[in-house]
């Protein structure tokens, strides 16, 4: 099926064609879990988000037009699922404070440990900046690096006007080189 | 003139900055050392955010994301008990055309309202297409696309 577009696959996988819909899964799972992974953090949120955005075309098959931009509606469901989540743990912390507890989750993701078999010592330290951005910042190069959009592709599926876009990842990388800057002078 | 700020130059080097702002800034960068590595850290960032890519999701996740998707991709998004109407949608079939084969339609009645079971419409088609390859044919070589029960398609596994 690999000549086929997402809409010959999505019109198959309506008229009941369920090979279909594995072959979308194939085709967009890795960018639905780097969105995830990037804006949320958490390993086991961006597992959820995943399978959530996946069962929500099941659900709401009505839902996509096919008009020849599959993944951007897919990485729309994701957004909104991760925004659903991203305020659920809002709403945990202000009633934990509430209570005079203390919130021991972090507010920003877990910092991700340079991994073994990252070799590449730059690579490892951008990928960490990346994901301490705050999280309008975060959203726009996510979308900006991993899945190579455009300033207006962006600013379409973010819903915000495209000098908003280009602040942000002007503002995004001139933190990140800042912050480039302070790590490799110490050393 | 005082040195730009770092988002300044990042939107120097997208080349969001109009002329003359550009030329001054150019003219800046020659002379300023400061600016210069302001410059060359904006660089170096942007090399790095070039190269990076997508990481895989890890195997087991996948593998439990699939299984969870596994028997709700085979709703395709139709109930499992459809009403005619449904019917007529999913067939691509008018009223009329509908009223032509309701009843060789694998139906049943609930409450006075005619339904179809999803998976059993699938296997209906799949018979009316062995019987039109047969006609076509003579012979019974016809190939059964969406012959298997509903229920019981799965999302294979990646291998790799
Ligand atoms: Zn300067």
């Amino acid at each position: 099926m690999a000549e086929l577009t997402d809409d010959d696959l999505w019109r198959l996988y309506r008229q009941g064609e369920v090979e279909a819909f594995e072959a979308l899964f194939c085709r967009h799972h890795t960018a639905v879990y780097q969105f995830a992974r990037t804006i949320l953090g958490r390993a086991d949120q961006s597992e959820d988000v995943l399978q959530e955005t996946f069962l929500a075309l099941t659900r709401h098959a009505d839902g996509y037009q096919p008009r020849g931009n599959f993944r951007g509606f897919i990485l729309r469901i994701a957004r909104n699922q991760c925004l659903n989540r991203i305020a659920a743990r809002k709403a945990q912390r202000l009633a934990l404070s509430q209570t005079g507890l203390e919130w021991i989750e972090p507010d920003s993701p877990e910092p991700h440990p340079p991994e073994l078999a990252e070799r590449n010592e730059d690579l490892a330290w951008i990928k960490a900046a990346v994901n301490e951005l705050p999280h309008d910042q975060r959203q726009a190069i996510a979308l900006l690096v991993y899945e190579q959009m455009s300033y207006p592709q962006i600013a379409e599926l973010l819903e915000i006007p495209l000098g908003t876009v280009k602040n942000l990842i002007h503002r995004a990388r001139a933190r990140l080189a800042e912050q480039w800057r302070r790590t490799h002078q110490e050393k | 003139m005082t040195c730009p700020t770092t988002e300044a130059w990042a939107a120097w080097l997208d080349g969001a900055v109009p002329s003359p702002g550009r030329e001054e800034l150019a003219q800046h960068a020659a002379h300023c050392p400061l600016c210069q590595a302001t410059l060359q850290s904006l660089r170096q960032v942007d090399s790095s955010l070039a190269r990076l890519r997508p990481q895989p999701v890890p195997a087991d996740v996948l593998m439990r994301v699939r299984q969870s998707l596994s028997p709700a991709a085979g709703h395709t998004g139709w109930p499992q008990i459809m009403t005619l109407e449904e019917v007529g949608r999913f067939m691509q079939l008018d009223d009329r055309q509908l009223d032509e084969i309701v009843e060789d339609l694998p139906a049943f009645e609930l409450a006075g309202q005619i339904r179809v079971r999803y998976a059993r419409l699938l296997e209906w088609i799949a018979q009316r297409e062995r019987e039109f390859t047969h006609q076509r044919t003579g012979s019974w070589v016809g190939r059964p696309t969406i012959g298997r029960d509903a229920s019981s398609y799965s999302l294979k596994f990646e291998s790799a």
